[in-house]
């Protein structure tokens, strides 16, 4: 019964799970890829060990190594010693390292920022050039959903929309076995021929660079292109990365389109949200692809050579932020990534909850793949160059340390007003504690006014007073990346689903041909 | 190509099978191959690139960065070395100073080497860059000691800033597309304006002032002319330093953020409060960096001495010195009426701004070009400020205050002469033609500043310096700048005899000459200051404190803010019943007979009187 619409052998259980899946649809339905069990099996144990198997020091299945873990212990030892043997003495040399090491961090973004504000290193590609494309490449979209049976109807839409030759486009849905309210909403859709859904069957961590790596393992295209199930593309996005593939090197390998929010004027929680990508995509990282320094990926809207990328082992189903990680090893890897103008929407989390969650996650899982890399310094200052090893300690480790540290800063602050500067007096000298004070001071005023700055540069002003109030938000991220530091010791891998459809009205979403800029 | 099969990334185990396109049903699997790692760095190396850029773009676009470094070193090194001069004859050959140059280097020096070093001590009276940025130069004193007791390192600041403010004026009027004569004409005639080269030299804060404002012109001419908003950000950055010199940054960043907020409004296409929003927003990132400023330095003030605007409302700020200076200048001024004097003065500095004014609305009307505003909204900015504020009262009519006359002049005629984007028809006639309009609008403000100079009442300061330097019969002590050094001197070679130990004279550093005192002792931290922490305890009980003398100027005038006068109003005349009088010294170059009283070592405690 399953004949027409079932790709491979399915066995019995797993024809018996589809069938379950599929029976209460009446009319077409979509198609499933499926496999027999023992290569399901195998493509599994593949998706969840292979980089482990091949490369366990490039793994995040452990996210320390026991050198790493004697080093902290011993760093650890050391400074709870020191701070009892000689306490003013520790705390002023602490206190002096944490300013210079804030002072750097905030003096390497403002060269960032400023590097790719007067250079264009956002790769761009004209709608006349991407239309006039021929021969186009065989491309393979994964985008994994998990109980997001709401989105999908708009996801066909949308992925739909992309301006792409069907018979050239190859969709894959990845939906998790144990999820078959989404399977059933996608046979409802009715989706074209170029969608297929490929279910992913269950065992290691759930998450979503498993799904990816599984269906890589089924991935025929030239490229892939990977989305998530709320995303709405730009519909030139894929010719325009196909045309700036053609146009580059051998050693590109991977694209990264920007990502923005459709959502970004229902709260303010979503409007720092869309100021903070704006910075980051229009800026951070066209600044480190122009520096030709590794470029943490974002996610979604990336489009990767499929032979490279399998190369470099897929993606890290331990890693919480597996974009991030793979951008890195791209680099190491003697491949570079560059950042494509061309907008993906998404939907901001609107809810602080919800926005904790998907933050702690980053922020995690950027500690992990800091911590992954750094495994052996001395090989990737080889592997990266010195410019490679201080932008990736600076912008992967830098964002969560910021972060951490902004709260030392306040507290030190509060305290000084609050004791009127007795207290802070005997423990810190002048001579640190001005410094770090001023630097502190400094240092959040500029951030805050490059954020304004960056608001007029891409031409919302709306979000000025935004950008403004950007400390509070800061407030918010140093809450999640505690968060974020707590659950990297407690569970590495867990990964906090992030809630979709908050935004009661989706139609409200500009419409696309504005972005195709 | 031989493949380096060595693992790369560590790779411990090896793959249990090949690499391959994998399709649905075959068991060949993807898998981590250490040895195609190598490959993205061989495609690399192929290329011919190392394992240099990504091949995402070309070359960097700005070739011309390094012409124009070049350009700019050639005119600085000169205008430095000519400035430098000036000063050097100023400090070394004719003993002259001006007291505000010295006492802002003071408290660069108060911070470093005083009895009681410590940031505070940089004061809030005046705005700090002018000490900051000779600070570094204190540093060098063991090598050079005439950087800190002839003050020399303020004329070596104020030179490189003047120096960099010729290279800001050539570089604005590079921009504007002024031919290249006379381009040459204005900035040369420019660099030796009489005005320029006494404060390029003698040390003041003018021209770090006049750097930054400069900068920001360009900077704002240079987003009027393409929108850029880095130049926004710059121009408002530069403005944000300028007040960090000099108060009167206040007001060019007013009139500048109106300027922006005007012309974005106009310029900017949708609903008008689009509009108005895209203009609050980039008059936002011009004025925040101003902003921010003026609130953490009011900040900084207000934690360290209690009151945020010391600079103002403190018994040495603008009011009191306005207080008590007002007399002395009614004297000065000699009966001029004060919208005549200020009057006259621009016309000293900038005889033909009106008609280089004209000039330049003339052609930016024609050309539609808004960049005119630039030097209008932040020169003519500082000019407006010193007018209006000397109508009104709140400064003395110091020819310097309006200095800025001058570069306005210039620049307007920049604006005047600006060049189009089309070639033009007989380059060469055009060129000639504006260089004489270049030579006809710059030269005569050298003539009239030369002349003013003469007049001390309209160019008080001025004229004694310069005074000072052609009269070479002067007697010392006849001229303030020329004979402020030597009565300083005298003071603190005085007191260097007496051997004192640390911490054992009071006094206060506010009156021009007792800077001069600490700057040229051997012996800096013998004094207890009013930078110090402990000054006011000091000073309410100095015996206890084991302090044994006090330095004290006589009354009236600016001695009537002196602190010790203020504490105890008898000391002066008669020890105030707990001090004796050591000694008196000559009032002297602009130095009034301060005393020096002993304390008698009974009188442990000491009340206000």
């Amino acid at each position: 019964m399953l004949g027409g619409w079932v790709r491979g052998k399915a066995s019995k259980t797993y024809a018996r799970l589809l069938e379950r899946a599929l029976a209460p649809q009446p009319g077409p339905k979509a198609r499933v890829v499926a496999l027999d069990e023992a290569t399901s099996r195998a493509y599994l144990r593949r998706s969840i060990d292979g980089l482990y198997d091949a490369a366990p020091d490039l793994s995040s299945k452990d996210t320390t190594t026991p050198e790493q873990r004697r080093f902290g212990l011993g760093l650890a030892t050391a400074v709870a010693v020191l701070l009892v043997v000689e306490t003013r003495i520790t705390l002023m040399v602490i206190v002096g390292l944490l300013t210079f090491l804030y002072a750097t961090v905030v003096i390497y973004r403002i060269r960032l920022f400023r590097r790719s504000m007067l250079s264009d290193s956002l790769i761009v590609v004209s709608d006349e050039d991407a239309l006039a494309l021929e021969d186009l490449p065989l491309i393979t979209v994964l985008i994994p959903a998990y109980k997001e049976p709401e989105v999908i109807a708009r996801l066909l839409q949308d992925i739909g929309a992309l301006d792409y030759p069907t018979n050239r486009l190859d969709v894959r849905l990845l939906i998790e076995q144990d999820d078959p309210e989404t399977l059933a909403a996608i046979h409802a859709a009715r989706p074209p021929r170029h969608f297929s859904v490929v279910l992913i069957p269950d065992g290691g961590p759930r998450t979503k660079p498993k799904a990816m790596n599984y269906a890589l393992c089924l991935a025929e295209g030239e490229f892939v292109a990977v989305y998530d199930a709320e995303d709405r593309p730009e519909p030139l996005q894929l010719r325009r990365a196909v045309a700036a593939f053609r146009r580059s090197g051998p050693d590109v390998v991977c694209l990264q389109g920007r990502l923005a929010y459709y959502n970004s004027g229902h709260n303010l929680i979503t409007k720092w949200f869309e100021a903070e990508y704006l910075a980051w995509f229009k800026f951070f990282l066209p600044g480190l692809a122009e520096r030709d320094v590794p470029v943490p990926l974002g996610g979604t809207s990336n489009l990767m050579r499929r032979k490279e990328l399998q190369e470099v082992g897929g993606w890290d189903p331990y890693n919480v932020t597996e974009d991030a990680d793979l951008g890195i090893r791209f680099h190491r890897a003697g491949y570079r990534t560059g950042v494509l103008e061309s907008t993906t929407l998404e939907e901001a989390n609107s809810d602080f909850v919800n926005w904790a969650k998907q933050r702690s996650r980053w922020q995690k899982g950027y500690l992990q793949t800091w911590l992954v890399h750094m495994r052996d310094p001395a090989r990737l200052w080889r592997e990266l160059g010195p410019s490679g090893f201080f932008n990736f300690n600076f912008f992967v480790g830098g964002t969560p340390l910021l972060a951490l540290m902004n709260p030392v800063f306040w507290a030190l602050t509060i305290l000084w007003f609050v004791t009127e500067s007795t207290l802070i007096g005997d423990l810190f000298p002048p001579i640190i504690y001005f410094p770090a004070l001023t630097c502190w001071v400094i240092g959040n005023a500029v951030v805050v006014y490059l954020g304004i700055v960056s608001v007029e540069l891409d031409d919302q002003p709306e979000l000025a007073v935004a950008a403004l109030l950007a400390p509070l938000y800061w407030v918010m991220m140093s809450i999640s990346a505690y968060k974020a530091a707590w659950q990297l010791i407690h569970s590495p891998s867990l990964w906090e689903k992030t809630a979709h459809g908050l935004t009661a009205n989706p139609a409200a979403a500009p419409p696309m041909q504005k972005l195709a800029s | 190509m031989a493949v380096d099969t060595r693992p790369r990334l560590g790779v411990t185990s090896q793959p249990t099978s090949r690499r391959g396109i994998i399709r649905a049903g075959e068991l060949v699997l993807p898998t981590f191959d250490p040895a195609v790692l190598t490959r993205g760095r061989e495609l690399l190396a192929a290329a011919g690139r190392g394992t240099g850029r990504a091949s995402l773009r070309g070359g960097r676009r700005f070739g011309a960065g390094a012409w124009q470094r070049r350009v700019g070193l050639s005119i600085f090194l000169p205008a430095f070395a000519v400035y430098v001069t000036i000063g050097a004859l100023l400090a070394f050959k004719y003993n002259s100073f001006h007291g505000d140059a010295q006492s802002r280097l003071a408290n660069a020096f108060y911070v470093l080497f005083s009895r009681d070093p410590h940031m505070g001590a940089i004061g809030f009276v005046w705005n700090p860059l002018p000490s900051l940025s000779v600070m570094p130069l204190l540093l060098l004193k063991g090598i050079w000691p005439a950087l800190v007791d002839r003050a020399f390192a303020a004329n070596i600041m104020s030179a490189a800033f003047m120096a960099g403010s010729v290279v800001l004026v050539h570089a604005i009027l590079r921009d504007l597309l002024v031919r290249r004569t006379a381009r040459l004409v204005l900035t040369v005639l420019f660099a030796v304006q009489p005005m320029i080269l006494i404060y390029g030299g003698n040390g003041m804060s003018e021209a770090i002032f006049l750097f930054f404002l400069l900068l920001a012109t360009l900077r704002l001419s240079g987003w009027l002319g393409t929108g850029a908003t880095w130049d926004l950000v710059l121009a408002g950055v530069a403005l944000g330093f300028a007040y960090l010199a000099r108060n009167e940054a206040v007001m060019p960043s007013i009139l500048a953020a109106g300027v922006v907020l005007g012309v974005t409004v106009l310029h900017t296409p949708g609903a008008f409060k689009a509009r108005l929003r895209a203009g609050a927003l980039n008059a936002f990132i011009l004025a925040a960096p101003a902003a921010f400023a003026f609130l953490m330095w009011a900040a900084i003030s207000w934690i360290i001495v209690g009151s945020p605007f010391e600079q103002f409302t403190s018994q040495y700020g603008n009011a009191s010195q306005i207080a008590v200076g007002q007399q002395a200048f009614e004297n000065i001024r000699g009966g001029i009426d004060s919208k005549a004097y200020v009057g006259l003065q621009l016309a000293a500095l900038a005889p033909l701004l009106p008609l280089a004014a004209a000039g330049a609305v003339g052609t930016a009307w024609r050309r539609r070009d808004l960049r005119l505003l630039a030097p209008l909204s932040v020169i003519g900015g500082v000019v407006l400020f010193a007018v209006l504020a000397f109508l009104a009262g709140q400064t003395v009519g110091w020819l310097r205050y309006s200095v800025t006359a001058v570069p306005l002049s210039f620049l307007l005629a920049g604006c005047a002469l600006a060049g189009g984007d089309r070639p033009a028809r007989l380059p060469w006639v055009r060129g000639a033609v504006a260089a004489g309009l270049a030579v006809v609008i710059g030269l005569p403000s050298i003539g009239t500043s030369v002349a003013v100079m003469t007049d001390s009442r309209l160019a008080h300061e001025e004229h004694e310096l310069v005074a000072s330097v052609f009269d070479g019969h002067v007697e010392p002590g006849e001229y303030e700048f020329r004979g402020r050094h030597a009565a300083g001197s005298a003071v603190s070679a005085y007191i260097d005899a007496m051997h004192l130990p640390r911490g054992a004279l009071v006094m206060d550093t506010f009156t021009p000459c007792v800077p001069l005192v600490v700057l040229t002792s051997e012996h800096p931290k013998q004094f207890v200051i009013t930078n110090d922490r402990d000054f006011q305890p000091v000073l309410a009980d100095p015996v206890t404190f084991k302090a044994e003398y006090v330095l004290v100027p006589p009354r009236g005038g600016l001695g009537d803010l002196d602190e010790i006068n203020r504490t105890y109003p008898t000391l002066y005349e008669s020890g105030a019943g707990f001090a004796d009088l050591e000694h008196e010294f000559k009032a002297a170059g602009g130095c009034p007979a301060y005393r020096l009283y002993k304390l008698r070592p009974g009188s442990t405690q000491v009340h206000p009187g």
